[in-house]
């Protein structure tokens, strides 16, 4: 069994490997980075240390994460090259999947989108799709 | 009584601390037995125990603490192996120690436990070492050598000098030692070395007794050093460093409530909290600031041991000694600056007889400073010696195949240069035993990048050779302005910043004038060229077409001086520069920062902010300052001119230094003075000059704009010659370049020094002051007006 964070971005479920997740939190002062490519949302502080805060919405081309207010959901990755949170709109549960569910990324996904997604997850009543987390690191500009 | 009721507290608090340590590090040994680090502390931590104890007189705590420092003496030198089983009898003498500990704490006694199983286990598993060593022939030639009587006799001297022993830290060594190496030194223990102590109880396990000897002859550190410092983790630092942020935030919270409650109480202890946490912050961030003297002091032994090996005289200057930097940051560059003055030793500065023929004096200097700049660190290593030899540079990357001979022709001389810092240049033909040992300066170059800083040379060939460092410092303190543009912070170094200036734009000709679309200011007398934050950084321009405040900061660009508009200029403040996030690259920002309340500002690189907008050139900025002579050599001239445009649109230019204002003139403000052409102009008398004075035919034609009714005011161009102004009046003022020109032609007629095409357009560059003699041969001698300053 995998044990995946599921979150939302515009009309997309997407979910990372849990283990990949150091925490989840709704911040909602960010300071964003003029000139940076359109992905940068801006940095934080979380803790004293400052984070880039990645907009998800953007990655997967489906217009700006978070709510026009301001509210958004910060999904905090720590790798050994420092945290890097994922700005998405609504955070899920954290879901038991099962291997057999997998499939390759549908069709119909377009884009940028289709780099970023390994393949999905046929859950009851909609897909999860599994997001590739070192290719979203990977990322520069 | 008090006087031991103090040490006996002490020595409860520090062995509580170091018990706790020492669980961990045994269950760290059991997984990595080799940590030889690890072991020795565990080692020191019940060795002290023991000392304190049997100087105090706590019998069973000596008793149990003895048989353990046994058990670990031959953990330690590999005659034992850390089994489970040992561990656990270790774990478990922790425990009895610390059992011990909290009735010695309570009580003053050492309670009424018995520890003779424990002592049993400690021994029996002790015992097994005698076997071991018996089916390895080394250590049995090693206990050939130790003989039991001397040991016993140690063992005597040793129980007499207990409280020698009790201030005494061992630094444990992992070293194996010869056979007869080891015999020596026993036998000077036995004579000299009272701080000693008893190893084995029985003095019949030789191996043990072996090693601790060498433990204490090694370095007998007393811990008394420590009393006005303390060696304190740097991840502990962090750590702090984060709860106080942490603080700083709950503190804000506490404050935005009091201010909407009408209890004073409570208003006043917020605020006290506010002082207190804002002191605290910067307590913190101080800990990890260390002075580069920390680095530099090793150099002038290292810089005489080193000249001396290569018969050479040396002297050391070092500047801006207190120049702090992180103490990460100092640890990383440590290697790197080593191995830069060692190459400039080697490498750079001559022996005596050859300087001597080159015409310098025989002792060499090695120079070294260190200063901030715009949130960096720059530490140069300079020395006069003899430079890079451009051609040998050059032989030797082609020979090592690191340019192709097309490529090689190309070549300027810093890609030259560039070329020593690539893997694979080694200059194997002078391979002496301290450097080029393989060991190149690309590894200088990559030790510096990988810490997000660069490194460039500068060589004067046959007289320096200069390579600075610019580092980066992370978690730096600096000072700083907070400005504002579109309701977002930005600090800005203070360092970059000359001054702040404010006007209101209503103040009639004192504000923002437009030359050809670059906008300007008049500080006191000089030309600012401007630039909109808000405009740089990417959002549509602010630019008023008069009305309201402006606000300019007037930044240092390297040698060039900037405004910066901005919507308001907020504070100055210390703060603690971090690094970028990630994925934040090739961006003006020179890192970024936690403001008082929890916010993220980014920290503006002036110098690349310079840069991109052009006001500050790639050829200004001073890195590459050392490079104009060889610029110049090579015939490329680099200025800052003023354009102007003459009647017949003629381009012509005046050297920017010279120029002190840009003035309209109404014509009729033109006055005649013994037939010369003047105006009154801020309580002097100008006297006025065409610009193309010198050809007379052009001269009728620029008295016609003047006479020319529709035309109600001259633009001058005012400026100082020796120390006298003179306004120049042209056509029309076109620009200001600070640019690389080609030089294409000289000079064809008097009063112009060179001509140079620049956008296509032969321009030629106004030689101020025969241009003057020729228009008016007396101008000089009579002084007419002397310049009021304003420079």
């Amino acid at each position: 069994m995998l044990q995946y964070c599921t979150f939302w971005v515009g009309e997309l479920f997407v979910g990372i490997e849990v283990s990949r997740v150091q925490e989840v939190l709704s911040h909602s002062s960010i300071t964003p980075v003029p000139l940076a490519p359109v992905h940068v949302k801006g940095l934080i502080n979380l803790r004293g240390h400052i984070v880039t805060a990645i907009d998800m919405g953007q990655r997967l081309q489906v217009g700006p994460a978070g709510s026009a207010d301001g509210d958004m959901m910060h999904v905090v990755l720590n790798d050994d090259r420092g945290m890097l949170s994922l700005v998405v709109d609504r955070v899920g549960d954290v879901v038991e999947l099962d291997k057999e569910a997998y499939e390759d990324p549908p069709e119909t996904l377009q884009g940028e989108a289709r780099r970023l997604i390994r393949g999905a997850f046929k859950l009851e009543g909609r897909l999860l799709l599994d997001l590739d987390i070192d290719y979203v690191v990977a990322i520069s500009g | 009584m008090s006087g031991m009721d103090a040490i006996i507290k002490e020595f409860l608090a520090e062995s509580a601390e170091n018990l706790d340590q020492m669980d961990q590090d045994l269950i760290v040994l059991e997984k990595d037995p080799a940590n030889q680090e690890v072991f020795s502390r565990i080692f020191r931590t019940i060795h002290t125990i023991k000392g304190t104890c049997g100087f105090l007189a706590f019998g069973k705590l000596e008793a149990v603490t003895h048989s353990g420092e046994t058990l670990l003496s031959h953990l330690r030198d590999g005659s034992l192996e850390l089994s489970p089983e040992v561990t656990t009898t270790l774990l478990a003498m922790i425990d009895a120690v610390r059992e011990i500990l909290s009735a010695i704490d309570g009580t003053g006694g050492e309670g009424d436990g018995d520890y003779s199983d424990l002592i049993a286990d400690l021994e029996r598993l002790d015992e097994q070492v005698g076997q071991k060593k018996k089916d390895d022939p080394k250590d049995d030639d090693t206990s050939g050598i130790m003989k039991p009587g001397r040991i016993e006799l140690v063992t005597e001297i040793i129980e007499d000098s207990k409280e020698a022993e009790a201030s005494i830290e061992p630094k444990v060594t992992p070293k194996k030692k010869s056979p007869s190496k080891r015999r020596k030194k026993k036998e000077s223990t036995v004579t000299e070395d009272l701080s000693a102590k008893d190893p084995v109880g029985g003095g019949a396990d030789s191996g043990g007794a072996d090693t601790v000897r060498d433990l204490e002859i090694e370095a007998p550190t007393t811990t008394a050093l420590g009393e006005s410092s303390l060696r304190v983790d740097v991840h502990v630092l962090d750590h702090l460093m984060n709860l106080v942020g942490e603080l700083v935030l709950a503190r804000n919270q506490i404050l935005r409530l009091s201010e909407g409650t009408d209890d004073h109480q409570f208003e006043a202890a917020s605020i006290r909290l506010h002082g207190v946490t804002t002191d605290l912050q910067e307590a913190v961030m101080r800990t990890r600031m260390q002075p580069i003297s920390l680095l530099w002091k090793k150099l002038p032994r290292f810089v005489r041991d080193m000249s001396q090996q290569f018969g050479k005289k040396v002297d050391i200057h070092m500047e801006g000694q207190d120049t702090e930097l992180d103490k990460a940051v100092i640890e990383a560059i440590q290697g790197s600056l080593l191995h830069l003055v060692r190459n400039s030793l080697d490498h750079g500065i001559e022996k005596p007889d050859l300087r001597q023929e080159r015409g310098k004096p025989p002792t060499g200097n090695l120079r070294l400073k260190a200063h901030h700049e715009g949130g960096n660190v720059l530490i140069e290593v300079s020395d006069d010696g003899g430079g890079i030899d451009h051609e040998a540079v050059l032989k030797r990357g082609l020979e090592a195949g690191l340019v192709s001979e097309a490529e090689a022709v190309s070549l300027d001389a810093s890609q030259i240069r560039a070329l020593i810092f690539q893997p694979g240049f080694s200059t194997a033909h002078r391979v002496t035993n301290v450097s080029g040992r393989g060991v190149g300066l690309d590894i200088v170059r990559n030790n510096i990048e990988a810490i997000g800083g660069s490194v460039e040379i500068h060589s004067d060939p046959g007289k320096s050779t200069t390579f600075r460092l610019k580092i980066p410092l992370t978690l730096a303190i600096i000072p700083v302005v907070l400005v504002a543009s579109r309701g977002q912070r930005f600090a800005i170094p203070q360092l970059s910043v000359v001054e702040l200036v404010r006007f209101d734009d209503e103040s009639g000709g004192l504000g923002i004038e437009d030359l050809n679309g670059v906008p300007v200011y008049r500080l006191r007398g000089h030309l600012l060229p401007l630039l909109y934050l808000d405009e740089e950084l990417g959002f549509t321009t602010s630019r008023k077409p008069g009305g309201g405040s402006v606000n300019i900061v007037v930044l240092q660009g390297d040698d060039r001086r900037f405004g910066l508009i901005v919507d308001a200029i907020e504070d100055s403040q210390e703060i603690v520069v971090k690094p970028l996030g990630r994925l934040i690259d090739g961006l003006p920002y020179a890192g970024s920062t936690i403001l008082g309340e929890g916010a993220v500002a980014l920290i503006l690189d002036v110098l690349r902010l310079g840069l991109k907008a052009g006001v500050v050139s790639e050829a200004r900025s001073h890195q590459a300052a050392p490079d104009e002579e060889l610029e110049i050599a090579a015939g490329v001239d680099r200025r800052t001119l003023l354009y102007v445009m003459g009647p017949a649109d003629e381009r012509m230019a005046i050297d920017f230094s010279a120029v002190d204002r840009l003035e309209f003139i109404p014509v009729s403000d033109i006055e005649k003075v013994a037939d010369l052409p003047v105006v009154q102009y801020r309580n002097e008398i100008l006297q006025l000059l065409w610009v193309d004075e010198t050809l007379p035919e052009r001269r009728t034609q620029m008295r016609k704009i003047a006479d020319d009714p529709d035309l109600d005011a001259l633009q001058v161009v005012v400026c100082t010659v020796d120390g006298l102004r003179i306004g120049l009046v042209v056509y029309r003022i076109l620009d200001i370049m600070d640019r690389n020109m080609d030089v294409t032609r000289p000079a064809s007629r008097e009063g112009i020094e060179t001509c140079v095409v620049v956008e296509d357009r032969v321009t030629e560059i106004i030689d101020l002051k025969t241009l003057i003699r020729l228009a008016d041969p007396g101008f000089f001698e009579r002084g007419l007006q002397p310049s009021s300053g304003g420079r």
